[in-house]
């Protein structure tokens, strides 16, 4: 694919928090890119880096440096117009779906607020659009009445996910949007996204902890280490046949079939992450020259990863 | 089976508040070997984490076991003095809840909090349980204990706190252990190390373990036996390879079904298998068969008549009408 259909591109970007000494490189130098209606996942544990390079995507949160283009353009390039498109393009789910509504407005007024900020439609059209999304999530009309309190965990994602569509967007970044639902309220979220996704031809960039919900949605997964993508590629490759230690240790804890790595150790401290490979404190696979030079991304069996030593594992 | 441990009886507890009376726990009835693993699994407002707190007789403020009977190594808990409680409470019976931070007292240092149930249940000196806590944070992984035991709650990691929990739990020597959701709050890898630690504690210490929780990967890894329950009550028990192979019941059929599974990777157009609507509320409980109006087997009796747990034999038991002819 060319850059041209690149949703969003990131090159070399960095996010740091603090100072120094205490400096937190919360993203350390990510580049990848998202493409028009493909949906990337997003792995790795709590520090990983992933919930910030969310941020940024939404535009939430400026990188420290690097660049980050939306449609080929740079960010911080952006003129007013345009940045009010990739206000609309890019929309966002967050996982608590009982903090991410209003508890004060009724869910008509939820859903429509996109569209009168925008400046989209007439109130009737307004509120006809917004009775097509829910049925879309599959919520009855009289949903429009009523308050967030009214409903159930799962009801209330499905309510966010409506509000996040209601402007047309080409791309949802959706931050562990199904964690803090019940199990059997899952399966039934993740078949609407992709029934909508199959309707709209929506993009998402889809960050969970459950590896089996993101390897299920996901196009290409991305794995994230200490603010660093150790592997990224398609989602049957990194799933089922991964390269990276890591990814092996992550999915191997995900999977009770699947052939063990026994995790070792706890990931280390962001701000005084180990020199090198940042993993290899935890590798049981590490070399002396692991510690000392921190390995690129590069191509191994059809798709990138960072290790020295990934054809040799 | 081995001795029973724990023996509980059409157990109910009932939730008393402004709205008037709501039953939480209903009809419950499942039994414990010694050493023995038993996973509960369960969705919000299930029951599961109210199942916990009843063991010991922790039930919190507007909870009271209505119905019943309950028996540790034989002995009537209900009957238990307030006395006779507290030893069971730390000596016998041991907790491991959800959140450590919650557990541990963010102002006492690791060492005390350690030390105390041996000071408290076992009349140490606090010299003597000193020397007990640094071999207990040995025996739950971690590293440095010498120095740990001076160290505050909020200095560690939330997999270190949880092991400090299984410390204090394992202090005075439990025989029953009831950990309630130990892993939900941990990252992957560092859930998978606190299972394997359990495990290996309990094959050395050999006490029994409930472990409740919503994830049934959890369960496969770690229970030999597994009960389902929904809506207050257990709706399938049995041995955890059976139960996962061959769900017989509906709810529990469509549970496994429903789970994500990494194998089906990167295939766009598949779908996974749903369960419709979502678990009961206590206090608006349907009629009947609780899990019903989701059932797409319902059939003549089940919004009227709650199904009692089938025998099907082999440590099986299903709360479904479907059973009928084959339990007893």
């Amino acid at each position: 694919m060319t850059e041209s259909q690149a949703m969003i591109g990131l090159d070399a970007v960095v996010k740091t928090y603090g100072r120094a000494p205490r400096i937190v490189h919360a993203v350390d130098g990510v580049s990848l890119r998202v493409d028009l209606g493909e949906t990337l996942g997003i792995v790795g544990e709590s520090g990983c880096g992933k919930s910030t390079l969310a941020r940024m995507m939404l535009g939430l949160e400026p990188p420290t440096s690097g660049v980050m283009r939306v449609s080929g353009t740079d960010l911080r390039a952006l003129d007013a117009g345009q940045r009010r498109r990739y206000r609309r393009e890019v929309q966002a789910v967050f996982q608590d779906p009982y903090s991410s509504l209003n508890p004060r407005m009724r869910i008509a007024s939820t859903l429509t607020e996109p569209l009168v900020v925008h400046r989209l439609y007439s109130a009737n059209e307004r509120r006809d659009r917004a009775r097509a999304i829910l049925e879309r999530v599959g919520l009855p009309d009289d949903t429009l009445s009523r308050y967030p309190h009214e409903f159930s965990g799962g009801q209330r994602q499905r309510i966010a996910i409506a509000r996040a569509l209601i402007l047309e967007p080409k791309l949802i970044v959706l931050d562990e949007p199904i964690s803090a639902l019940d199990v059997s309220i899952r399966a039934q979220v993740l078949n609407i996204l992709a029934d909508l996704r199959d309707a709209f031809g929506t993009g998402y960039v889809f960050i969970a902890h459950d590896l089996a919900a993101v390897a299920t949605i996901s196009d290409r997964i991305a794995v994230m280490y200490l603010g660093r993508i150790v592997e990224i590629g398609a989602a049957k490759d990194v799933a089922h046949d991964p390269a990276h230690p890591y990814t092996r240790m992550l999915f191997a804890a995900a999977d009770p079939t699947a052939g063990t790595l026994p995790p070792q150790g706890e990931p280390p401290s962001p701000i005084t992450p180990p020199a090198g490979c940042h993993f290899h404190s935890r590798c049981p696979f590490a070399r002396p020259d692991c510690a000392a030079q921190a390995p690129a991304l590069r191509e191994v069996h059809g798709r990138l990863a960072a290790c020295h030593y990934a054809e040799s594992l | 089976m081995t001795a029973p441990l724990l023996e509980i009886e059409d157990l109910a507890v009932d939730a008393t508040g402004s709205a008037g009376t709501v039953r939480i726990l209903d009809g419950v009835s499942i039994g414990l070997g010694e050493g023995e693993t038993l996973g509960v699994v369960g969705e919000s407002g299930s029951g599961k984490s109210t199942l916990a707190a009843a063991i010991p007789r922790l039930l919190g403020p507007g909870l009271a076991i209505s119905a019943g009977r309950m028996r540790l190594a034989g002995e009537d808990v209900m009957a238990m003095t307030p006395a006779r409680l507290r030893r069971m409470r730390g000596a016998e019976v041991a907790t491991i809840l959800q959140d450590p931070l919650h557990s541990l007292t963010p102002w006492l240092r690791i060492g005390t909090q350690v030390a105390e149930p041996a000071v408290v249940h076992d009349r140490l000196s606090w010299k003597a349980a000193q020397a007990r806590a640094l071999d207990l944070l040995r025996g739950v992984w971690i590293p440095e204990p010498e120095r740990r035991l001076r160290s505050y709650p909020h200095e560690m990691s939330g997999g270190m706190r949880q092991r400090v929990a299984g410390a204090v739990a394992l202090s005075c020597a439990p025989r029953l252990l009831i950990a309630d959701e130990p892993t939900t709050a941990l990252d992957p890898t560092i859930q998978l190390q606190y299972l394997d630690l359990l495990k290996s504690l309990q094959r050395e210490h050999g006490f029994a373990l409930i472990l409740i929780t919503h994830d049934l990967g959890v369960v496969a890894r770690t229970c030999q036996r597994v009960g389902v329950m929904y809506g207050g009550r257990f709706v399938e028990t049995g041995t955890t390879a059976e139960v996962m192979e061959r769900p017989r019941h509906p709810y529990t059929r469509g549970l496994i079904a429903s789970m994500p599974r990494l194998r089906s990777a990167g295939s766009r157009s598949d779908r996974l298998a749903i369960i419709p609507g979502q678990p009961p509320v206590p206090g608006q409980m349907p009629p009947g068969c609780r899990f019903h109006p989701r059932c797409a087997q319902r059939f003549e009796p089940c919004d009227r008549d709650s199904p009692p747990a089938f025998d099907l034999g082999g440590d099986r038991r299903v709360a479904c009408w479907l059973e009928r002819e084959s339990g007893t």
